[in-house]
């Protein structure tokens, strides 16, 4: 009898294609409930076939087609739904684990009435105050709409910041905070050390402006990943100076510097963008662990490079060349993200339109400063404490991800990072104060025509 | 000596029915609902009166309720159309006793709606209104049933042993497809439920002593307008038309708090979905005008209301102390103006509160589900568990 009330409300709908009622027509709804504990995450999913995709939805559960749904078939469908979902904690991937699952008759679900009921858990990491955790969702083959929220975390350690969604809420993300006694002294300290603790930070302030959920996801992702940022920093410290037998010597030409500049961060783009694209496009597919680690390598060598020249000049090639390395990175990312195919080309353009302009902030912010200081004898006790921090970064990330190591680099690099807005302000100062102390004849000391040479040769 | 003594027999007396008038009169109310409802139940048959009786901890009975009309998902208890014309006044009676007169015009208009939608259909389709709809066996479909589904096996879910009506308008719309039952035996210090509902109604009414609880209840109704003996009916009107007015009211900043970046396609607490609570989103309370959060308290009092004034008193005091830690959310656009039905989905959300108000996608302006949950003391299992 239910088949035939399936039936009559198809004559209905096709009689009347406006009349419908109470229930889903021709969506697949999937509500998501999230339920977030210290170590772990709960997800259940209902799923609601309208009653015009069912048929389609039951086809692709009843894989061999033999009108019965087997308990087989149950599991599959269950784990077919939990692969459509990316779960990332801080941009680590979070491996699910499917818990239960229950299926409405067959009738039901003709009639546009059945929810298929599916939960799932994932261990989540510890370590850590704060959490970014993202959960994406890829279209099933039927057109999905979505729900997904948030209960209430019945631990009071976890204190929930705030929650981002994409306009179809298909993709989510929610900021939250770990109160554990080890962290409490720890975030005292922060908040007195840098006001309201959330209002600082170079995300934040742009956090008020609403862009595109990749562009915006393509700033987060730089001003994030501090890995990125401190690799275009590094190589950015020595670029207004010119080596001299294998050491840094006297500064470049203002001009010369900033073209120097604009040409590192240009080669940068270009790289990125190249290996972003082609990953995007499934053109190449690197696996993301060896990619980390080389990431943390390409810190180093422009760690080294800051510190000794060892590849004088060719700071725009390393951009180049270790760009190409980023954007795989960055690709991984997106792929995460669960953007489909058709929209794949907008995607990566306002991505990466996301990670040019946080880019440009950053050396926007730190330019006029390496600039003032490079006319200073200080600029060399900058470079090397700069550098020297890279390099131990660098070695600290690439330890982690060769050996899958827990050391404290995220956590140090991090807090310097949530106080980048400040300690911009304060380099700005320092290297005022540093130009207007140095002596008269250090600042006109100029190796004019050397300098315009060398700024030629470094441009791609 | 003998007069000192009536004196203060007197005071005693008078000082008493001063201090318990305000239990009395409250009890009155409670009193009320009881007589009402066991006159209602005097007038069915025994085995009526089995039918609509259930445990009051019956946890299947009290989450029989839905959006979706009778025929799909059926009710237990008996409906108004079961019932004999006395039965029938006599149900009457005890909803006008136990709801204020507008939660009973509210109750009436949804009903009226799906007498609207069952003879008109929805306005929509092409070529105007389009007669009932037909109960007959389809045509070949396309989307039907592929051979090879026959139904397996009997129905699922327990839902039908009273076997499933047939699918023909007549038993699947109009304003007599609404069911009543009871939970637990009415009494005026014995917690009870009285339920009524169908097609876009579920009305869950815990009485507990003195005290009532609407929660959960849902509301909807589709068509959303229509016309009934020459007046526009709009069944669910002010719950649109109180919200875009405090939209309206809000300043650039408190807009961009309040209105969410995606869309919301449905209920997201809806049926089943009892006693959880979700992060709240959207503009705070505390951050509104005292006017606006008189316009959110008014449009909180469409829900909390439509229990008679008594029970609704009460409530209406907690939301009240709650307002800070009180929510807006709205999803969709906010132009439009009072008198057509909004599009967008809202929510207000409290410790004690969940409201959501949600259009649906067949018809956004002419077809809503609204819920209406304490997510502490949905059924009122906050009260009985004291």
């Amino acid at each position: 009898m239910r088949a035939r009330g399936a039936a009559v409300l198809i004559a209905l709908l096709l009689l009347s294609p406006g009349l419908a009622f109470a229930h889903r027509i021709d969506e697949y709804l999937q509500a998501t409930l999230l339920t977030l504990e210290p170590h772990s995450l709960q997800g259940s999913i209902r799923l609601v076939p309208g009653v015009l995709v069912a048929s389609d939805v039951i086809a692709s559960i009843d894989a061999n087609g033999d009108g019965v749904i087997s308990p087989e078939e149950q599991c599959a469908y269950a784990q077919q739904v939990l692969n459509s979902i990316s779960i990332t904690l801080d941009g680590r991937v979070v491996e699910t684990k499917l818990v239960s699952w229950s299926f409405p008759s067959l009738g039901q679900m003709h009639d546009g009435l059945g929810e298929i009921k599916i939960n799932y858990s994932a261990a989540l990491s510890d370590g850590g105050r704060d959490h970014v955790l993202l959960v994406a969702t890829h279209n099933l083959r039927q057109k999905l709409v979505y729900l997904i929220n948030l209960t209430v975390p019945e631990d009071r350690s976890l204190e929930i910041l705030s929650q981002r969604r994409n306009p179809e809420q298909s993709v989510y993300e929610v900021d939250y905070e770990e109160k554990t006694a080890a962290y409490e002294v720890d975030y005292e300290e922060k908040t007195a050390a840098a006001g309201a603790h959330d209002t600082t930070g170079a995300v934040v302030w742009l956090e008020g402006i609403q862009f595109s959920p990749l562009f915006h996801l393509g700033m987060r992702h730089i001003a994030e990943g501090t890995d990125h940022l401190l690799f275009l920093l590094t190589l950015l410290l020595p670029a207004p100076l010119l080596a001299i037998n294998h050491r840094w010597g006297p500064r470049l030409a203002a001009r010369s510097s900033m073209l120097r500049i604009l040409g590192i961060v240009t080669a940068f783009t270009i790289g990125h963008s190249i290996t972003l694209t082609l990953a995007a496009m499934n053109v190449i597919h690197v696996p993301s662990h060896p990619i980390e680690v080389l990431i943390a390598v390409s810190i180093l060598v422009s760690a080294v490079h800051a510190l000794w020249p060892i590849l004088p000049g060719r700071e725009a090639w390393i951009a180049a060349f270790f760009g190409l390395i980023h954007g795989l990175a960055f690709a991984a990312t997106l792929d995460r993200l669960g953007v489909g195919h058709w929209e794949r080309v907008a995607g990566i353009l306002s991505f990466n339109l996301g990670i040019e302009a946080m880019q440009m902030i950053v050396v926007a912010a730190i330019l006029p400063s390496l600039l003032l200081m490079s006319r200073t004898r200080a600029y060399s006790a900058l470079r090397i404490v700069g550098a020297g921090f890279a390099a131990i970064a660098a070695l600290g990330w690439t330890l982690e991800r060769l050996f899958d190591l827990q050391l404290p680099v995220d956590d140090l690099v991090n807090a310097l990072a949530r106080h980048a807005l400040w300690i911009a302000t304060g380099l700005f100062l320092l290297s005022l104060l540093c130009r207007v102390l140095s002596p008269v004849s250090q600042r006109i000391q100029r190796v004019e025509v050397l300098s315009e040479l060398s700024a030629a040769s470094t441009l791609p | 000596m003998i007069n000192s003594f009536h004196r203060w027999t007197a005071i005693a007396v008078l000082a008493l029915t001063v201090v318990f008038s305000g239990f009395v009169q409250a009890q009155t109310t409670t009193a009320e609902v009881v007589n009402a409802a066991d006159k209602f139940l005097a007038t069915l048959s025994a085995e009526q009166r089995q039918k609509v009786s259930y445990a009051f901890d019956d946890e299947q009975q009290r989450a029989r309720w839905s959006n979706l009309p009778t025929g799909f998902v059926p009710r237990g208890g008996i409906s108004l159309k079961q019932m004999t014309p006395v039965q029938r006044e006599a149900a009457i009676k005890l909803l006008a006793t136990v709801l204020s007169p507008m939660g009973l015009q509210k109750v009436n208009e949804i009903r009226e709606a799906d007498d609207d939608f069952k003879a008109n259909g929805s306005r929509r389709g092409p070529g105007g209104p389009g007669g009932p709809p037909p109960g007959g066996p389809p045509p070949n479909a396309q989307g039907g049933p592929p051979p090879g589904f026959g139904r397996p096996g009997g129905p699922g879910g327990g839902a039908g042993q009273g076997g499933r009506p047939s699918f023909s308008s007549d038993e699947m719309f109009g304003s007599n497809l609404y069911y009543i039952s009871f939970l637990g035996k009415p009494s005026t210090t014995t917690p009870w439920i009285l339920q009524f509902g169908g097609h876009h109604l579920a009305l869950n009414i815990t009485i507990a002593g003195s005290r009532g609880v609407l929660t959960p209840t849902l509301t909807g109704a589709q068509p959303a307008t229509f016309s009934l003996d020459g007046k526009t009916v709009r069944p669910l009107g002010r719950e649109s038309d109180k919200a875009l007015a405090l939209v309206q009211s809000l300043n650039d900043s408190q807009r961009k708090q309040a209105v969410l970046n995606y869309q919301i396609p449905d209920l997201v607490l809806g049926p089943g979905q009892d006693g959880k609570k979700i992060v709240p989103e959207g503009l705070k309370a505390s951050t509104m005008t005292p006017q606006q959060q008189a316009m959110l308290l008014g449009i909180v009092a469409e829900w909390t209301d439509i229990l008679n004034e008594n029970a609704a008193a009460g409530r209406m005091a907690q939301i009240t102390a709650d307002l800070k830690e009180t929510w807006f959310a709205w999803s969709g656009p906010t132009d439009g103006k009072a008198g057509s039905n909004i599009t967008a989905y809202y929510r207000i959300q409290g410790p004690h509160l969940v409201i959501e108000y949600a259009p649906q996608h067949d018809e956004p302006a002419n077809h809503v589900h609204t819920i209406y949950r304490d997510p502490t003391n949905d059924y009122g299992t906050g009260l009985t568990r004291q």
